[in-house]
């Protein structure tokens, strides 16, 4: 129990305590006294005005935007540089005072952090749109992020940050995305864009892991990493497309092993991204066409890329090991698997070493999960099963018969397993009895 | 720690202001001491959620003739502009290397196709009040209606102020009028 809700508890009994004479109304005083400044609100409290913060900051600089963006012909151009940068003051004003006396409130540095974010994308944009200023998306979030990042830090707001990921991923997309950007090299500062905001997601793990704060930055950070790589997926040297996705559902999965081990479901968003990612991936390179395609050439950072995450990789295992903390090995061997498959194999046997892959992946997540007693892992494996049936009979050439039969015999065996886990857990409960 | 972090924060504060400031100020320059070329132009009426309403900005003399082929790369370029015999802006000469003068701007890319290296010019948006961007595209499609039957170029141009590379955007003209004056004209005709 944390200092906060231990001192509500103990100035909430004071009451009963005096009344049943254990302690006198004096020493109840003496202690309310000493535990009052303790107390925070409630976690639920402090979550909603945190949300309300940060929707206000939201619809307020949203509203600023819409404003700004009607064009407001009646006013000259140095009005309208000073209306630009208006909302900028404000939010710098407010920043300022979140810093001086409310910095340890999240609702404060939240709402001041969206609002700020939200100022300055507004005072470049009518800037731009006073001086009809080129369409250059890709100079204006530049100048977006380079603004932000400091903000993040020094403000302590994840919305930014959230904000922030946003930009970075659409900066991607408007570098290395499009029928222009495929014939030029690569440009990877989105990366460096990107891991720049990492380090305040890894001082809020430190810091407390298991809030709600930590939950969705780590929905953002996920989901912003895998789409930053679907910037790169449709330039012509992006071949081989299938180990950087494997290489990065399986760091996902392996971090949510190391760090989120005790966390389910939405409170894991690595675990659910990750394992979501590696079955798409995997299911996906099934087929004898996902191996078809060859680059004509490779730039050398790519294949820096690729050892950088081959040693991540390594890292985690052998500290997951070292610790002794439990993970599916099968799963964890994705971007070998799929490295053997790309540079070893070729068409029809690649394809076929990823599906013994994906029926050894649902067999020992199934496996696992009926060891560990674990719904999800069970379910898991099964829906792994099933894509990789319904894939091959879709795909294949097999006749109506074979696919009934096999249908039938994996929802019989999707049924029977659940009921007999049911059983075991009802039966467990009467002993426990 | 927390004095630090609020100076800190102030020198950011400073530099976050200084961001839109310094891009006033160079487009406010331009303006005030650029030298003034008319563009040709083929407006179309697009929408922007950050940036409001607009007409997008496309122009007649958008490439030079070059003796190279298949040469492509990011800019900036810097193209060298002339009048016409007609006072409109035509591009003389381009280089990736600085070029000096009041009558240089600096384009951001170039491709070159069939010997002709084609770039973008740095000021491809008019932008409008929202309630008169329609109008601006309805009163551009008739300019161009009716420049096709009498089979004639149609009046629609910017004119643009150029000074040390930067080019900004001074005024959209349709039928040869600035485009506010060419809507208040319409809709007092509508009137009667």
């Amino acid at each position: 129990m944390n200092a906060a809700k231990f001192a509500r508890q103990l100035v909430g009994a004071l009451p009963a305590l005096v009344e049943q004479n254990i302690i006198s109304a004096d020493g109840a005083e003496a202690l309310r006294r000493h535990y009052a400044p303790m107390m925070r609100p409630a976690r639920s409290l402090s979550v909603g005005l945190t949300i309300s913060a940060i929707l206000g900051g939201l619809l307020v600089g949203a509203g600023i935007i819409l404003l700004l963006a009607h064009n407001w012909d009646a006013l000259s151009r140095p009005a309208r540089a000073g209306v630009a940068l208006a909302p900028l003051l404000v939010s710098i004003g407010l920043s300022m005072f979140t810093l001086w006396r409310r910095s340890t409130s999240a609702a404060w540095r939240e709402g001041c952090g969206v609002f700020y974010f939200l100022s300055i994308g507004a005072a470049i944009a009518l800037v731009s749109q006073t001086y009809h200023l080129y369409h250059d998306l890709t100079g204006f979030l530049l100048v977006w992020l380079a603004l932000t990042l400091p903000l993040i830090y020094l403000l302590g707001t994840g919305t930014a940050l959230v904000g922030f990921w946003a930009c970075v991923v659409a900066y991607s997309f408007r570098l290395n995305a499009g029928w222009h950007a495929r014939e030029l090299p690569p440009d990877f500062m989105p990366l460096v864009w990107w891991a720049a905001g990492l380090p305040f997601l890894v001082w809020q793990v430190w810091r407390r892991r298991g809030s709600l704060t930590v939950t969705w930055l780590s929905a953002a950070c996920a989901v912003s990493g895998a789409l930053l790589l679907l910037a790169y997926s449709d330039r012509r040297d992006f071949a081989y497309w299938q180990l950087p996705y494997a290489a990065l559902f399986t760091l996902y999965y392996l971090v949510a092993c190391r760090w989120f081990g005790d966390a389910r479901g939405w409170r894991n968003p690595f675990r659910a991204v990750g394992c979501l990612g590696i079955a798409a991936v995997a299911v996906t390179l099934t087929f004898k066409h996902a191996f078809t395609h060859r680059p004509e050439f490779v730039w050398p950072w790519f294949s820096a890329g690729w050892a950088l995450a081959a040693a991540g990789w390594s890292a985690l295992i052998v500290e997951l090991a070292r610790k002794k903390l439990s993970f599916n090995w099968v799963a964890a061997l994705f971007p070998g698997v799929v490295a053997v498959s790309v540079f070893v194999l070729t068409g029809h046997w690649s394809a076929l070493l990823m599906n013994l892959y994906v029926f050894a992946l649902g067999v020992f997540t199934l496996a696992r999960g009926v060891r560990r007693d674990s719904w999800l892992s069970m379910n898991e494996g099964l829906l792994l099963l099933v894509a990789l049936i319904v894939s091959r009979f879709f795909s294949a050439d097999y006749g109506f018969v074979a696919r009934g039969v096999a249908f039938i015999m994996v929802g019989v065996g999707f049924l029977g397993l659940n009921g007999w886990v049911l059983a075991r857990r009802n039966k467990r409960k009467e002993s426990d009895r | 720690m927390k004095n630090l972090r609020l100076l800190l924060f102030a020198v950011f504060a400073i530099v976050s202001v200084a961001a839109p400031v310094s891009i006033i100020w160079k487009y406010e320059a331009a303006l005030r001491h650029g030298v003034t070329y008319k563009f040709r132009t083929k407006p179309v009426d697009p929408y922007d959620a950050f940036r409001g309403r607009y007409v997008t900005l496309d122009f007649a003399a958008d490439s030079l003739d070059t003796a190279n082929d298949g040469y492509w790369r990011k800019g900036p370029y810097y193209v060298r502009l002339a009048n016409d015999a007609e006072g409109f802006a035509k591009p003389v000469a381009a280089s990736l290397t600085p070029l000096t003068g009041s009558d240089v701007i600096m384009v951001d890319s170039a491709w070159n196709h069939n010997q002709s290296l084609r770039f973008t010019y740095p000021f491809n948006r008019y932008y409008l009040p929202e309630d008169l961007a329609s109008l601006a595209e309805q009163l551009y499609q008739r300019a161009n209606r009716d420049a096709a039957d009498r089979e004639s170029t149609p009046e629609t141009y910017v004119t643009v102020s150029v000074y040390r590379g930067v080019g900004v955007l001074k005024e959209l003209y349709l039928h040869g009028r600035p485009v506010r004056e060419a809507i208040s004209a319409e809709l007092e005709q509508d009137r009667r």
